[in-house]
Parts: structure tokens; sequence; C-alpha cells
């Protein structure tokens, strides 16, 4: 037993992070092939696990129902970072007070879908899927974006930054999305560079599915070697606040400065199922968002790439608007969600939350998810949104109109 | 010797492989049936094979009876490792099974089912569902097909993944006969609509409750139906026998397995020769790779190296050929990262396969994986090899190049790699790297 059980339990990443330094080699196809994509757009999704407050991340603190729901939960009005009249950040949310003050932040208010699922596992897929019965669907709205990119030996269409499994909105029918928990997965180890000449030198009489490998394998030497630069020259430009979520952006950022080629990126952060005691956890955590959201967005523009790069958030559900008994709030519906970057069409789209109409004690949503995604697909990523989510959606006027 | 029958004109290109001096069995002969029968073969493996011949070698594939101890013992466990419900800990359990066993070719075999009835449990959501039909698989991995397909059509995962829970008289769903029909059995082309029709009308009521199939009475619709020109008040077990006996499902099966033991577009002769032994033997999958496995077709030097081989063949012969012990997770990460990750197959077609496991970012996850495999934690002892194998100092780099690449290396490789300097198992280590890198080992 004991052999066995050490070989089953014994942790480590060792087999995959092995990253050190790549010595110089560089395959001027691959890296061409790259440098003529660069024009195109990336879209970086932030997934917010567990349901976040959407009441108390988007304040209407002016909206006397909301302090008397949230007896102990509200938010003093004084203390809110005000967007308008009606509508503030949360006092945690500094960061993405800078960007929305700086034109760089779309707030899109009261997203969700009809007949809201209460359900984390149930409305996430319907938000992945894009679907309202995502049991039909085998495959996630970004997946099918992947289906329409991909090509075999090019770049990775998407990619998962994150810790856990593939989220089902990368689901694809016809390619492998890596999924990796940080870039280490993605460097060459030590003395790759021997690896890299003898993958590289010429072979006689080779079949066209080993040359289809072989290049395959030269532009990956080229990519890790691009990262390994780019992790480099990030050293003296960004600086991130020390969370997680900071980490992966960060690396996401490198990975866009190295061309690596994807146009979906893809990472979460967790805990917003506040149920008990929420005032402790909620606003750290909205600052670990804002401030990793900040950070990037200073990143991304120090590296001169800021106009390629969208980002949007969003949580499986808002809560509910009345505060529970343990100082908490449980399951809700429509909430709202962040776009920013320069492209995006600053100011407050979907108004105020409609607290005087409630829906079974939950925000009414007023724009549909789909129409969130059906513009980013259209005016961002520049695809047929109909086809990708099986129907046409209105379009949110989420982002700057384009000359 | 009469399973190594006589072949008629029908089954010409399944003429049995007689080894000749034009076609030796050499290391690259024996290195090839390994691999497409199982996974890259230990040294150990590679020399029975060698002294035993190819008839010898592919009988004791596909009799081989009990397993080993080790892998007994990793066995039990699987059970135990499903009640967590998380799929993660089989996904590990399930590859590292696959390092251990002695039975490469059921090994493999029980991949290929999960791949050709390709159910994912993002949607079952069921570990244990999810390890019992893996069972099933290895259970009937050799055995005939329609067997096969009956025990899948009552498979409880399957049952949750093609909604046979929905599938209620007066209100039939059609997506497992849809499925059975176009992805399982007999491809676009050798049914009706109707045909779907009546045959989700005969699967009504087939449910599953608990993790235990469960036949609901109430739910089947018992009036008469018509499939493929038949009536009668059939039943699930009525349409898997109706649909065997469709001339298109012989075809159907051959194309499947020759994709997978030969290589991605197999010549028509070929296909009609299997398809023709597999009528013949009824469907049984065994007696059909015993004559594929040691044909004169399968040893064509064209197939030599023509598949692209997947994450879990990579893996898994990286483990086996080095006699590594690699930790389950560490293989389960590295399989999902390059692309395959097990119990999730993308949709119901299975993996695409070839081609699509390549792209720049899962070719460097296999590089990755390379380096890993003679450096660090988990690294290959190869002073091991040294010492089990009495290898020679000045003929270890050549072991290695037989080990991975049956000696044929190419050429500017192969100076580069006789130029290593070093201690023995220094310079092993720096020819592995290279080797298990190269373009040449990522097809078999």
């Amino acid at each position: 037993m004991s052999i066995t059980r050490r070989e089953f339990i014994a942790g480590g990443t060792s087999l995959l992070a092995s990253g050190l330094t790549l010595p110089a080699f560089l395959n001027r196809t691959a890296v061409a092939a790259a440098r003529a994509k660069a024009g195109e757009r990336i879209l970086v999704v932030v997934q917010l696990t567990g349901g976040n407050d959407g009441l108390n991340t988007v304040i209407p603190c002016r909206d006397d129902e909301y302090h008397k729901a949230r007896p102990t939960l509200a938010v003093p009005k004084d203390r809110v970072l005000r967007l308008d009249d009606d509508l503030g950040l949360h006092p945690d949310m500094t960061g993405l007070k800078k960007l929305f003050d700086a034109g760089r932040l779309c707030v899109v208010n009261n997203v969700g879908y009809p007949n809201p699922d209460r359900s984390h596992f149930r409305s996430m897929d319907i938000w992945h899927t894009a679907a309202l019965q995502p049991e039909e669907a085998r495959d996630g709205w970004l997946g099918r974006v992947v289906d329409r990119q991909a090509r075999p030996g090019g770049p990775p269409p998407a990619l998962h930054l994150d810790e856990g499994s593939l989220p089902l909105a990368l689901h694809s029918r016809t390619q492998p999305v890596p999924s990796i928990p940080s870039l280490e997965a993605f460097r060459l180890s030590a003395r790759a560079g021997e690896l890299e000449q003898a993958i590289a030198a010429g072979r006689s009489g080779a079949s066209d599915d080993l040359l289809f490998v072989q290049r395959t394998a030269i532009a990956s030497c080229a990519n890790a070697r691009r990262i390994e630069q780019a992790a480099a020259d990030e050293t003296r430009q960004a600086s991130y606040p020390p969370t997680r979520l900071a980490g992966r952006l960060k690396q996401i950022a490198q990975l866009i400065g190295a061309d690596l080629g994807p146009r979906i990126y893809y990472t979460s952060i967790g805990g917003f199922d506040t149920h008990a005691q929420q005032a402790l956890a909620h606003g750290p955590l909205l600052k670990d968002l804002s401030d990793a959201l900040a950070a990037f967005d200073a990143d991304l523009q120090a590296r001169g790439l800021a106009d390629r790069v969208l980002l949007m958030t969003f949580s499986e559900f808002g809560r509910r608007v009345k505060e529970n008994g343990s100082r908490g709030t449980d399951h809700g519906a429509a909430a709202p969600l962040f776009v920013a970057g320069p492209a995006c069409r600053a100011g407050i789209v979907g108004g105020r939350p409609d607290l005087d109409h409630l829906q079974d004690g939950d925000v009414p949503h007023r724009i549909d998810f789909r129409s969130v995604y059906a513009t980013i697909l259209t005016d961002w990523l520049e695809l047929k949104a109909d086809e990708i989510l099986g129907k046409r959606y209105d379009q949110v006027s989420l982002l700057k109109t384009r000359s | 010797m009469s399973r190594w029958h006589d072949q008629g004109d029908a089954v010409d290109a399944l003429k049995a492989y007689r080894p000749s001096s034009a076609r030796p069995w050499d290391r690259p002969a024996a290195g090839h049936l390994l691999r497409r029968a199982g996974f890259a073969p230990s040294e150990s493996e590679l020399r029975a094979a060698l002294a035993d011949g190819p008839r010898a070698t592919v009988d004791r594939l596909i009799d081989a009876g009990g397993d080993c101890a080790r892998h007994d013992e990793l066995d039990a466990l699987g059970e135990t490792l499903a009640t967590r419900g998380d799929i993660q800990p089989l996904r590990g359990w399930w590859l590292l099974r696959m390092c251990h066993t002695n039975r490469p070719l059921h090994a493999r075999m029980a991949l290929f089912w999960h791949n050709h009835f390709a159910t994912s449990n993002v949607k079952v959501a069921d570990a244990a569902m999810m390890l019992r039909q893996l069972r099933t698989f290895e259970q009937r991995a050799l055995g005939r097909f329609e067997e096969l397909l009956l025990a899948v059509s009552r498979d409880p995962a399957m049952i949750v993944w093609l909604d046979g829970v929905r599938n209620v008289k007066g209100r039939p769903n059609e997506n497992y006969a849809r499925e059975l029909f176009e992805l399982f059995a007999l491809g676009v082309g050798h049914y009706s609509e109707a045909d779907i029709r009546e045959a989700a009308r005969a699967f009504t009521g087939w449910h599953q409750r608990g993790g235990e199939f469960y036949f609901s009475s109430l739910d089947h619709d018992a009036g008469p139906k018509t499939l493929f020109g038949h009536s009668g008040p059939f039943d699930g077990g009525d349409v898997v026998r109706l649909t065997v006996e469709q001339p298109a499902c012989a075809r159907f099966l051959a194309v499947k397995l020759l994709r997978e033991f030969v290589g991605p577009e197999p010549p028509a002769e070929l296909i009609e020769a299997v398809a023709g032994r597999l009528r013949e033997t009824r469907l049984h999958v065994g007696e059909t790779l015993r004559s594929l496995l040691a044909s004169e077709a399968l040893f064509d030097p064209r197939w030599y190296r023509a598949r692209i081989k997947s994450p879990v063949e990579y893996l898994v012969g990286v483990v086996r050929s080095l006699e590594m012990k690699a930790p389950a997770n560490v293989l389960a990460d590295a399989a999902s990262q390059m692309g395959q990750r097990l119990f999730e197959p993308p949709s119901v077609k299975g993996w695409d396969g070839h081609r699509a496991w390549i792209n720049s970012a899962t070719m460097l996850i296999r590089l990755n994986a390379a380096v890993a495999a003679v450096e660090g934690k988990t690294a290959a002892d190869v002073g091991a090899l040294v010492g089990k194998y009495e290898l020679r100092d000045d003929d270890a780099v050549a072991f290695c190049e037989r080990l991975t690449l049956d000696g044929r290396v190419p050429e500017a490789l192969h100076e580069r790699l006789a130029a290593l300097s070093g201690g023995v198992e220094s310079r092993m280590k720096q020819a592995l790297r290279l080797l298990l890198g190269s373009p040449e080992y990522q097809l078999a």
C-alpha cells in the first residue's frame, strides 16, 4: 500500500513548473506570424464566484428602501464613492472610482435574465452557456468563439489562467482550451536552448504530420521566449497588490505583452457567497477586485497595450435586497457588472435598481446579460453574435462608437 | 490455432504478418505494435515481445487475464475515491492504473470507448456514475460490440448525459437514439429520422434511479414500432439488436478501430477487410483486433509514426518506458493542460484527436513535461535503468535512443546525442530530455 499511497498523494507540480530562463533563439516565422495578429483585440473575463452583492457594490445610496432593507449592512450615504446623484461605489473601491473618473469604466447595472435561478451551479451554467436551459448546451459562449477561431498548430484562441477546472464558458467542441494555474507552466526550463535547437534541426523524409508538429514546437519555444522577456520587462513597469487576482491579471498582462495569441483570457476571484457577517468579507473582496483591476489597467497603459484590451466582470447572481438574520445576504437576482478599458463608454447604463418593485424580494433585471455578450461579441471581437448566442439580442451602449 | 484462420479473399488485406528480411521483427516493428496496442513500452516489455514474436505477443495482449498486484491495489481504491463526489481524484487514479497495468491493450481500449461513447461529467456531475461507466468499458473492452452497446444503453451516466431520464411515453426524447445511430453505431446516412423517432419510443422508460438502471414500465411505450423495416413492440434491447445487424455497423466500427490502431486515414480495402472480420466474428472486438494487430497491413511502413499521440498516450508512455513513479495528480493536471481532461470530453463526439491535440500552448506543456521527466522531484531514476539493464557506459545514450525512438533518430539529433559529455546518468538525462521533446516522439 505504501508505495501506491505515496505515489497517489505526493504533491507538487514539478512535472510542469520547471520554469527558469530560456536562452536565445528566435524563430522569425513564428514571431512574424504573431506580430501580424498584434492588432487583434483581447477580452479578459473576471468571474466573481459565489454571487456578488450588487447592492453593496454599486450602491443606491439615496434610496430609503436600501437603507431600510439593510439595517446593519447598508453603507452610509456619506461614505459611498459617488458616481452620480443616485449611485456610488463601495468605499473600498477607490481603484475603480479612479478608473471611472478617468473615463475607463462602464458600470452596467441591473443585469440578469428572466425567471432567475438561485442555485449557484445552475445560474453559473446559465451565464456560461448563455442559455436559460443550460442542460441543453454542451459548450460555453466563449467556447463557441474558440470554435470559430481555432486552427491546429496555431496559438490557443483562449486561455484559462486560474486554479480549478476549465469553466463551462470555455468549453469548446473542437479545441482544447489550455487551463493553467500560473504562467510557470508556459516557461521552458533551463537548458531548453538545446531542446529548441534539436527540435529545429532539419529532418530528411519527414511526413507532413511530423513537419506540422515540428513547426508548432518551434512556435511554442518562441512563445516561451517572449513570455520570458515580457516577465523580465514587467519588473520595472507594474506594481500590483499582493493578491491572487492581481497576480493572475499581472500574468495575463505579461502574456498579452508577449503576444501569446489568445483573444480571450479568463480568471476568477471567489468568496462572494456572503450569507453571514458580510461586512467583514465583502469590503476586502471588493478592494481586491478594484485594486487588481486598477493595477491591470495601469500596467496595460504602461505597456502601450490598453487600447487592445477590454475587461468584463460578472457574477452568477446578485443578492437578496433584504439582509438576513446573520448580517449577511442570501441568493438574489440582477446585479451590476463592470466593463473596463479605454474602449468602454464611461458611465452607468441600466440605471438605478428599482427597489420599489422587487420580484420575490430581488432586484428585477433591466438588461439581459446576453445583450452584454452580444455587444462585446459584435463590437469588440467583431464576430456574429447571433450565431454564437443562437439568437439576436439588443445591444447595450457600453462601448464607444468607432469611427 | 484455429483462431489464426485461413484468410479468404474478403479479408486478404488482413493477411497475417510473417517476419521476413524485408519486414523483420525488429525493434521498430515490436515498438510499433506495442505503441498501437497500448502505450510506449518499457525495455522489458519490448524485449519480451522481440523474444516471443508477433503472434504470441498479440495473443498475450488480447488474452491477458489478471493484472499485477500494484494495479489491483490501486484498482480497489476507485469506489472510495468516487464517494467523495469529486471527479479529479479519479482522473489521476485512472492514469496511474494505465501506468501500472500489465494489460495495456485493455487499458487502451477502455480509453477508446470513453472517447467513442463520450460522456462528460460536466453534465452527469456524479463521480460514482462516471466510475461505473468506466468499469463497464473496462469489463467489456474487448468483447462483443452488441453486449457493450446494450450495457451502454443501460448505463446510468449515459442515461443522464443523453437525457434518457426525460424519455417518457408520449414525450419521447430523441437525444440518445440519435447519437446511438449517428455517433455510436452507424454514422450519418444509414438511418432515417423515422428510425430515430421509433427508436426513441423503444427506449422510453429506460431510466436510472440512485445510480442504477431502472426500467419504468409506466413511462415505457409498449406499442408497435417500425425500425429498419422490421416491426414489433420493440424495447431498447431490440433497438440495439437491430442496430448491430445493420451492414453499416461493422463498417462504422472498422473505421473507428483503424483510426485508433493504424492511422487517421485508413484505405478503403483495409476498412472493408476489418468490417468483414467484424461481421465474421459477430462484432467481436477482441477477435477482430487479433487479426488486425498481427496483420501485414499494420506493419506497412506508411503507418509507422503516422498518428499523433494523445496527451494520455504521451504521458503514460513516458512513465511506462522510463519506469517512473509519477504522482497521480501531476499526471492528471498535465493531461488536462495538454487538452485531455478525462471524464470531460468536449462533446458527445469525443476528442477530435490527431492534429487537434497540438497547438503552441499544448506543445509547450509537452516540452516541459519532457524536461520534468528527467529533472526535479518526480523525475525518472535513470540510475535504476543502468543497473536493471546492465548498461555499459558507452551504450547508455544509445539505449535511450532505442527506448524512445526505436533507435531511428534523425541524423542531426543523433550527432548531438553522440557528442554529449559527462557521467553516464547525466548524459542519459540530457539525451532523454531531447528525445522525449523531439517532434518524432509526439508521433506513435
